[in-house]
């Protein structure tokens, strides 16, 4: 007769097989140095169309800095690791300790409690699911070329963006139970955060809670249950309201080979609810999400297939994975106003993808503002609400691995209309090619190619004319990586972007609904050519010297047509 | 093995069943609403076409539009140009947004007297007009210090300096611009600053002290004041004296003084108001300390005296004033 | 929203319903879990700290003096108003043996009372970044970031490492330690020179320098784009200086064509600019003991009121063998028109007084270098001079002689004023005014401060309308310098004598005119000795007098009506004591005299003592 349900754990107290793998070793040093240094020179010039005479603003624009960002590794013990980093930045013309500032970068402990439980507390990178917890990349719809990830890299570097995650303050623990005869093991994951101190006035203390519990069945079969919960704690502040953003899902994941090919069917659903408790105004939205996908692929990993569905309810709302990395709002720290009129620039693509000060390092419980000619299909990564519809991607290598192709085609709607029962139709393309030249045809220096693609289009069609709206977007790049000399590369890229067309962009109160809409329209085109050398010191460790030239076209506007040519040289050292 | 892949993916198709979302159309304002053709639906109409406000009457205005539109409802009294402006963004005008209770927006105050209400929405060109009637004038809730309807009250303590082209009457004319009569002050006066004032004491109103909440916030007062555009602007100084020792009489080593100093530097009629417990004690113009018990104390007043002031080298000033009412809870609606 | 919790608990529950345990089991640390990076980052393979702690106080007491410095005749100091801090870390780090990143930290508590308040911290050089990438033809070396020393050639940048004619009674604060006390002097005894820090003979620069060496047929070049310290700061101005170099040969021989541009706005629309350019060809060549090395080239200053075009600037040398006349000789002839300025290289600016110029609002001066005609010690040269000099060392028995005379011309009537130094109390003199450097000080108001110095203004008369001087002026300078080892008590001693001989005046002359036709004479003496008492004991003296006479067409005193006669002496004696390794205290203490026996103000009277502590680690 079997047993009924008995599941014991018993604890194995060997520590060897407790040592988790990505703490030092017990012979490391106990004290050692981490982080980069950088430094970066650049010039640049600005033209403008405009008719009248700018004899307000600079033409040429010198700058700099010089940074070193110091960690103390601290490991008191074979359980313990502490970091905390400084960060000494001297600008550039400062002289003789002038224009120097001193910061704290970060600080943070981890270390393992009784062999079982892994914790972290301080500055801590964390992220769940794309609808929970995620850090999209969504306003990166294409790759760049190496000469512009160059700049890229230092953003990503001064925002922690690891892919996926946010960079929080906070505590987290994880630990796991394993059960070889049943060949399951069980995952816990936890963490709390803090979002907003109080200032014992209006603002409470907001926190974020979540926690990830799983369940995986002989490396076959996943499942999860998430929860991500923002809430602001009560009698913290003067005044009573209180805001809640709570999601649950389930994921799940079956992987199964049937002949020499892997398939996959896994998703996502759950749901969500947001409010402002105690305030009368505050409507409580409440919908769920659905996404489900199946991928297949060759033993051989040569190409892969997916293909997909998503439903995300218009009132779902997730503020820990609807957060945008890039604030629209902000100013760019370079000419951020021109024209004898010193009106604002408007921002350029060469902007995002390089000026680190319009990234934000942290999630936003504000829905936050999107620019519709980079990104109006998915603005809030794959957790965009008020979508439904198919997707396709495919991955492919081809001649021995030294050419290879990403593709993928969106299909979506809109679930409820705005403003209109009609609903907007969109349509996203994109298409990355990678060829390392060098392997294909043999060469001793290294030699890349890279072209890359994203064509995006909003429609809706109605019976009213002025419902109607079709707005086109295409984002293109190509580049090279040329190795000349031992070490050192010719770089050059090209970006542009080119978007036309119309919409109708909804206007949101403080609770997200939409009050009202607002005209936009564009007839613009973004275009960046740069090039440059690179030199490889080993490791990540290089100087790149390149000139850049941005155009910025309005065709509705021309009076604010603008280039700027920009010569840079950056120092970049990672340790 | 399948069976076990069915239970787990069962539950979950039991969670997306489970969950439904509600029926709305479209979520936000309706495009049609907002760029649509306009066209009237209902005609502009008013509940009656004549109200005696002094009975508490009110006239409701009514409308329907195809669209959410912007909308102004201008009543013009013909007689006294008094205006009341009602206005705001709906599909539909009714007495939930659009009463008139015989208020006046733009002084001079309305008269009995025949008015039009004119309708006019933003973006269209056409207007619609009604004409009404205001056959009894609203009697705003408070306690009137003078609307100098009955001239200058002889219990009233007034001092006029002796200056030039001196003219501090009480005057019936165009100027009017609540009831029929207002108090002119105007003169020459090159060594002071001080060109008349009148002392309002609280027995001239029946009682030793002014019959006010004793919580300053709920207390307002206000008055009409018109600016002149003359090179010399007038200062109104109104100085309100309160008895905090309950000695009978202020005394300025004891008690209290609170001042309001208002600078007349705008053209025409204007209605000022501000709240008692905001006022400060001056001297010569600058904030200065009390002597009382340093509380706002407006049902200990004695007296309130009103200044006109003026630079004495900039040459003559003139300045009108006219009804001055305490009121309770909020400032006066005209 | 309770049947879905439900659901998902009976899920769960239902995913278990069969499992049955056998064996052992474990709670073990989850793969994948909420936390990242997952893996540990790679840390610095190499980290540094050096640096040093010094500790100075100076006390002076004036029984007269100036009527600024009489309101508090005692003067304690807490510090180093060189601007040189108290504590200084050098921190630096490799990530592989060809890249490397520094910075300097310093501490300072000037101990005035305030505790935390006053404390200050900071950087004093920056951030710097190097690196060298070998490559299949060459070398690349990178310097970036914060200030580097560094050195082009003497005529695009550079500064004057002169002749090693100086004393070193008082210390330097980048003075390095030594093993035994009277190491530094034998040293000095030894070599002439002293164990300089890295810059000596550079200057200040800031930006990106690419070194390329080891080229194929004996090239190598050398780019620089960044600041100077002399059109430093960081407005978001275009301000830049740009250099560089082309050279083929090696250290014996070579040829290099060089150029250093300096370009500065004064308006955000760029309308208005200056700057200056300097191209050059440098050379050297050497043979059987002969050398002969030179820079030729021309320069430009420019503004938008000043453009008078190119001038040359011309240095040749020759240096003559032993064997040839029994002592070595070096021959030099300078030519540097007025029109050629750079404020970064081994020549001062006398002639064009805009490319000195000061704050608009203050008294303090942009650049630290005498302007007008300046009597300059042997080897510092200036432009709108033309001349020649000669130097020599030789070693005879124990002594060691070194010797040099200018005689040298000033090319274009410019300037009205001459200047000349008072070295035997300049270090305490500086001390007058702490902290800044400021011009037109002293009871006369023609003191001006420089960085531990101070220089002095006299006025000629004879000039026009216009203040331009009616003669040329013609410069003779004689240095001597002798050190002498020997022993005392059986201990060793060294001795060193410098003496300069200097005079200005309106006619060419061979020698230095020892008569009021000049219109002025400067001379020094200056001796000093060093004893050993012990290995970390040294016993210092010194004993300095000046005599600086200048004649009847330079300004006279309003109330003697007498032109400048002024004499200064000074007698010191200090310690040095090596207190442990690493560690010296440093004693010294001086009384100075000084009058002008025309100008009834100018005088001071006094001592005193610096106490300095230094610790390097």
């Amino acid at each position: 007769m079997k047993k009924q349900v008995h599941y014991s754990i018993k604890i194995l107290g060997s520590l060897a097989a407790a040592i988790p793998m990505w703490l030092v070793a017990q012979n490391s040093p106990k004290f050692s140095m981490k982080g980069g240094a950088r430094s970066v020179l650049a010039n640049s010039e600005l033209q403008v169309k405009d008719s009248v005479p700018d004899k307000v603003t600079a033409p040429k624009n010198a700058g700099g800095y010089a940074l070193i960002d110091l960690g103390f590794n601290i490991r008191p013990n074979k359980n313990t690791e502490i970091l905390g980093m400084i960060r000494i930045n001297n600008r550039f013309g400062g002289f003789w300790g002038a224009g120097v500032t001193f910061n704290v970068r970060q600080l943070w402990l981890k270390g393992v409690i009784a062999d079982k439980v892994r914790y972290q507390l301080g500055d801590i990178n964390l992220k769940q699911t794309p609808f929970t917890f995620w850090n999209h990349d969504e306003d990166r719809c294409i790759q760049q070329p190496a000469v512009f990830d160059l700049q890229r890299d230092i953003v990503n570097y001064e925002s922690f963006y690891v892919p996926g995650t946010w960079r929080q303050q906070g505590a987290a623990v994880d630990f796991g139970l394993e059960s070889l005869k049943l060949k399951s093991e069980w995952n816990f994951r936890g963490y709390l955060t803090r979002l907003n101190a109080t200032n014992y006035g209006s603002q409470p203390e907001r926190l974020h809670v979540g926690s990830t519990a799983n369940w995986v069945w002989n490396k076959k079969a996943t499942l999860a249950y998430n929860l991500s919960r923002i809430f602001d704690v009560k009698e913290t502040a003067a005044q009573p309201l209180l805001f809640q953003n709570t999601v649950q899902t389930l994921s799940w994941e079956l992987r199964q080979a049937i002949g020499k090919k892997q398939f996959t069917l896994g998703g996502e659903a759950g749901n969500s609810s947001y409010r402002i408790v105690h305030d009368t105004a505050s409507p409580h939205l409440q919908d769920f999400f659905v996404h489900g996908f199946v991928k297949v692929a060759p033993e051989s990993k040569r190409w892969e297939a997916e293909a997909g569905y998503i439903n995300v309810g218009p009132e779902f709302r997730s503020m820990a994975a609807q957060s945008k990395r890039i604030d629209y709002n902000a100013q760019p720290l370079l000419y951020n106003r021109y024209t004898q009129l010193q009106i604002d620039r408007p921002l350029h693509l060469l902007d995002f993808i390089g000026n680190a000060n319009l990234y934000r390092t942290g999630i936003n419980t504000k829905l936050m503002v999107y620019n519709p000619m980079i990104n109006n299909v998915l603005p809030y990564g794959i957790a965009t609400f008020n979508r439904k519809g198919f997707y396709a991607k495919a991955k492919y290598n081809i001649v021995k691995n030294t050419i290879s192709m990403e593709a993928q085609h969106w299909r979506l709607s809109e679930i409820l209309g705005q403003g209109t029962p009609e609903l907007k139709k969109m349509d996203m393309t994109r298409l990355d090619v990678n060829c390392d030249a060098g392997k294909l045809l043999g060469m001793k220096k290294q030699a890349k190619l890279h072209v890359s693609a994203c064509n995006q289009n909003t429609r809706r069609k109605s019976p009213r004319a002025y419902e109607e709206l079709d707005l086109s977007s295409l984002l293109l790049s190509a580049g090279f990586e040329l190795e000349v000399m031992n070490d050192i590369d010719l770089l050059g890229g090209y970006t542009a972007l080119q978007a036309k067309g119309s919409d109708l962009m909804a206007i949101r109160n403080d609770y997200t609904e939409v009050i009202d809409f607002a005209g936009f329209s564009a007839d613009q085109k973004h275009s960046t050519a740069a090039a440059g050398f690179r030199v490889r010191f080993g490791g990540k460790t290089y100087l790149a010297l390149m000139y850049q030239r941005m155009q910025f076209q309005n065709k509705a506007q021309a009076f604010r047509d603008y280039s700027i040519g920009q010569m840079q040289a950056i120092y970049n050292m990672t340790f | 093995m399948k069976m076990k892949k069915i239970i787990r993916i069962l539950p979950l198709l039991f969670i997306i069943a489970s969950c439904k979302r509600d029926n709305k159309q479209f979520e936000g304002p309706s495009l049609e609403d907002l760029n649509g053709p306009f066209a009237m639906v209902k005609p502009f109409t008013a509940s009656k076409t004549a109200a005696d406000f002094s009975k508490g009457e009110t006239i409701n205005f009514g409308a329907e539009f195809t669209k959410q539109c912007d909308w102004t409802i201008t009543i013009y009294g013909d007689l006294s140009k008094a205006r009341k402006i009602i206005s705001g963004k709906s599909r539909q005008v009714n007495s939930g947004n659009a009463v008139w209770d015989g208020t006046t927006t733009i002084l001079p105050a309305f008269r009995t007297e025949p008015c039009r209400a004119v309708l006019k929405i933003a973006g269209v060109a056409d207007s619609f007009m009604l004409n009404l009637g205001v056959n009894g004038l609203r009697v705003p809730q408070g306690l009137i210090i003078t609307d100098f309807e009955s001239g200058l009250n002889i219990k009233w303590n007034t001092f006029i300096q002796s200056g030039a082209n001196m003219d501090f009457k009480v005057k019936t004319d165009a100027f009017s611009v609540q009831g029929t009569k207002y108090l002119n002050m105007a003169g020459t006066v090159a060594w002071d600053w001080l060109i008349g004032l009148i002392d309002f004491p609280a027995s001239a109103y029946g009682s030793p002290t002014l019959a006010l909440s004793k919580v300053p916030e709920d207390v307002y007062f206000n008055c009409l004041i018109y600016g002149d555009a003359t090179p010399n602007p007038s200062r109104v100084l109104f100085q309100f004296k309160e008895d905090d020792n309950n000695s009978k009489a202020f005394e300025g080593s004891a008690d209290d003084q609170f001042d309001k100093e208002i600078i007349v530097n705008w053209q025409g009629w204007k209605l000022v108001s501000f709240k008692y417990s905001d006022l400060i004690h001056l001297s010569n113009g600058q904030p200065a300390p009390n002597n009382g018990n340093n509380r706002h104390n407006p049902n200990s007043i004695v007296t309130i005296s009103m200044l006109h002031l003026a630079n004495p080298s900039m040459g003559a000033a003139s300045t009108k004033i006219d009804y001055l009412i305490f009121t309770d809870k909020a400032p006066l609606q005209l | 929203m309770m049947k879905k919790y439900a659901l998902i608990v009976s899920m769960i529950g239902l995913a278990t319903i069969a499992m049955t345990v056998h064996g052992q089991d474990s709670i073990r640390l989850a793969e994948t879990p909420g936390v990242y990076p997952k893996s540990p980052t790679p840390s610095l393979e190499r980290f540094q700290v050096s640096g040093y702690y010094r500790f100075i106080t100076n006390v002076r007491h004036l029984q007269e003096g100036y009527a600024d410095q009489m309101k508090t005749p005692l003067n304690i100091f807490v510090g180093d108003d060189s601007q040189i801090p108290q504590l200084l870390m050098n921190l630096g780090g490799s990530i592989s043996p060809n890249t490397r990143f520094y910075t300097d930290f310093y501490l300072w508590t000037p101990m005035m009372g305030g505790g935390m308040a006053e404390n200050v911290k900071g950087l004093n050089l920056g951030v710097s970044l190097t690196g060298t990438h070998d490559f299949e033809k060459g070398t690349l070396q990178i310097q970036t970031g914060g200030i580097n020393w560094y050195a082009l050639t003497p005529f695009t940048f550079h500064s004057n490492p002169g002749f090693n004619r100086f004393t070193v009674f008082e210390r330097n604060p980048w003075d390095p330690m030594t093993r035994n006390a009277m190491d530094r002097y034998q040293t000095f005894y030894q070599t002439g020179a002293m164990n300089q820090d890295t810059r000596w003979g550079r200057q200040a620069f800031q930006g990106l320098i690419m070194d390329l060496s080891n080229l194929p047929n004996g090239f190598s070049g050398v780019l620089m784009y960044g600041k100077t310290q002399l059109n430093g700061g960081m407005t978001p101005l275009p301000n830049h200086s740009l250099g560089g170099k082309i050279k083929k040969g090696n250290d014996n021989r070579y040829l290099s064509i060089n150029t250093f541009n300096n370009q500065t706005y004064s308006d955000s629309l760029l309308s208005s600019t200056l700057g200056f350019s300097i191209h050059t060809a440098e050379f050297r060549w050497q043979k059987n003991g002969w050398r002969i090395y030179g820079e030729t080239g021309a320069g430009r200053y420019y503004s938008n009121s000043y453009n008078k075009g190119w001038g040359e600037a011309i240095s040749l040398k020759l240096d003559i063998p032993q064997r040839v006349l029994r002592v070595p000789i070096q021959i030099h002839y300078f030519r540097i028109s007025p029109k050629v300025i750079n404020n970064s290289s081994v020549f001062w600016n006398s002639a064009i007084q805009e490319g000195n110029n000061t704050g608009a609002q203050s008294e303090a001066q942009l650049v630290l270098a005498p302007f007008s005609s300046a009597m300059v010690p042997v080897g510092q040269l200036t432009n709108n001079r033309t001349g020649i000099e000669l130097n020599s060392e030789v070693k005879a028995g124990r002594f060691r002689i070194n010797a040099g005379y200018t005689i040298a011309k000033e090319l274009e009537r410019i300037a009205s004023q001459i200047t000349y130094s008072h070295p035997v109390n300049n270090l305490a003199l500086s001390r007058f005014w702490r902290w800044s450097f400021p011009a037109g000080v002293g009871p006369y108001a023609n003191l001006t401060k420089v960085y531990r110095g101070v220089y002095e203004t006299v006025d000629l008369l004879d000039v026009d309308g216009q203040k331009t001087p009616l003669k040329d002026k013609h410069f003779n300078t004689a240095e001597l310098q002798v050190k002498y080892k020997t022993r005392m008590a059986g201990k060793e001693l060294f001795v060193n004598y410098l003496g300069t001989y200097a005079s200005v005046q309106s006619f060419a002359s061979p020698f230095t005119v020892f008569t009021e036709k000049a219109w002025l004479r400067t001379y020094y003496h200056q001796i000093e000795s060093y004893l050993k008492l012990a290995d970390n004991l040294a016993w210092c003296n010194y004993a300095g007098a000046e005599r600086v006479i200048a004649n009847y067409d330079t300004r006279t005193d309003a109330i003697s009506r007498r032109p400048k006669n002024q004499e200064g002496y000074a007698i010191a004696t200090g310690f040095d004591i090596e207190m442990s390794k690493g560690a010296g205290l440093y004693i010294r203490q001086r009384k100075m005299y000084y009058k002008d026996r025309s100008f009834g103000k100018d005088r001071y009277r006094g001592w005193e003592t610096t106490v300095e502590f230094k610790i390097f680690f």
